[in-house]
């Protein structure tokens, strides 16, 4: 499978990552499939810390209410808190890409990012796997399309202007309905 | 009833910040325990470099919550030139210094110098609650959680009715999967403080989560004591509707 992913993907998921450095966060992806492709065109934040079936439930129906035409759900990004762990899915993690493999009946992405960078070029790193909706199986994408320099060069104003401070996820939407979880400002 | 947010937002999109508008910002994110690093940075760099003169008092307390800030979002020099000015003033011995000097060095990587200052703490106040979980995070940081938790049960077992901790552990069997223990764990913090309602609403998200008809009925308790109490909590409203629908959707199959 081949992955794509645009632009406010990469800025939406890492405004999410900045906004909550000390926390776990996870997020919905949308997207397009095609013959053996998936371009991933949105991202929903959906929580700083573990996700139950209440929040994952209402979270979809709203994301499936509101996002662009001719998209699905077709995977999540994760990004666990900076540590010495390399970059994998949290149990919960794993758990809500099977739901997500299993609600669209075919393989679910997922981008984890990571803050442990290895260069100072890369502020955050972002890294491909999918899930078998069959086998429920973790594995690398063959070819993941990701750009590291594309996905820097989309941060740079999220950075610079700070716009990752007013990234708002489901957590933050169910405290106060009037913050918009679409993030509107960062499309 | 305005959000925290909402307020937070009000105060910084004031023009022409005053000393008492910045003061007020840093004050509210603190004592409402939200986490705003670069906000309260940029607030406190700014008291510090056009109203130090009028701060007195507060000089040293505005430098510790720069510290504070700084320290979580990376900005170690920073950090580091505020620890020194808090030596300067207070002693290297001092206890509240030591404990910031040795966050820093865990937010440098540095986790055996800052094992090493907890320790001397706790030679000093073995007693010292705050010390005794700084050095236990340590722990979270590793790949297997094992001791993390093993820490976390023995804290409570010398302090049965820390609520923090309790959630904290709430909190980490979440993360791992661990329904039932994590259920157990906000019960315990119900218990200890019935006007928590986040962990009603945990409670019930766990509930609703494992299934069976008994769980969504006592989801539905904690969730409409919830809102008996504060009918503006929208996460309860929403956990609500969805244990409510599934009720439903039980009764209908049994039907």
């Amino acid at each position: 499978m081949k992955v794509s992913v645009e632009e406010r993907v990469y800025k939406k998921a890492a405004a999410h990552v900045l906004r909550y450095t000390t926390e776990d966060v996870i997020g919905v992806l949308v997207g397009r499939r095609g013959p053996g492709t998936v371009t991933l065109v949105d991202a929903y934040p959906l929580a700083h810390g573990p996700v139950m079936a209440p929040l994952l439930e209402i979270a979809f129906e709203l994301i499936d209410a509101n996002k662009p035409e001719g998209t699905t759900i077709v995977g999540l990004y994760e990004a666990v808190v900076k540590t010495n762990r390399s970059p994998t899915l949290t149990p919960s993690g794993v758990k809500v890409l099977e739901v997500i493999a299993d609600r669209a009946g075919a393989d679910a992405i997922a981008l984890l990012i990571d803050q442990n960078t290895a260069n100072d070029e890369e502020v955050i790193t972002f890294h491909a796997r999918q899930l078998s909706q069959k086998e429920h199986r973790l594995s690398e994408v063959p070819e993941s399309g990701l750009s590291p320099a594309f996905a820097m060069s989309s941060l740079e104003k999220v950075i610079r202007e700070r716009q990752y401070r007013s990234i708002v996820d489901f957590d933050a939407h169910f405290e106060d309905v009037s913050l918009d979880f679409r993030n509107p400002t960062l499309s | 009833m305005e959000s925290k947010t909402k307020i937070l937002e009000r105060l910084v999109s004031k023009r022409d910040k005053s000393a008492s508008d910045l003061k007020s910002i840093i004050h509210f994110v603190k004592n409402n325990n939200l986490r705003y690093p670069e906000l309260v940075l940029d607030c406190s760099l700014q008291l510090l470099s056009k109203h130090s003169s009028g701060l007195d008092s507060e000089y040293h307390l505005i430098i510790e919550e720069l510290v504070n800030a700084a320290i979580e979002s990376d900005f170690l020099e920073v950090a580091m030139k505020g620890i020194k000015s808090l030596s300067r003033k207070f002693g290297d011995k001092n206890t509240k210094v030591i404990k910031i000097a040795g966050t820093y060095r865990e937010s440098n990587g540095d986790e055996n110098n800052a094992n090493e200052y907890y320790d001397y703490i706790l030679s000093e106040n073995k007693n010292d609650l705050k010390v005794q979980k700084r050095k236990l995070a340590l722990l979270k940081t590793k790949e297997d959680l094992q001791p993390y938790i093993e820490g976390l049960n023995k804290l409570l077992k010398d302090n049965m009715n820390d609520i923090e901790t309790w959630a904290e552990l709430g909190f980490v069997y979440l993360n791992n999967l661990n329904w039932s223990r994590a259920l157990y764990s906000y019960e315990q913090v119900i218990m200890l403080n019935p006007s928590q309602f986040y962990a009603y609403i945990r409670a019930a998200e766990i509930l609703y989560t494992q299934g069976t008809t008994d769980n969504l009925y006592q989801a539905r308790n904690y969730l409409c004591y919830v809102i008996i109490h504060d009918p503006e909590i929208t996460r309860a409203l929403w956990t609500l509707f969805s244990v409510c629908r599934a009720i439903d959707r039980l009764s209908l199959i049994h039907i």
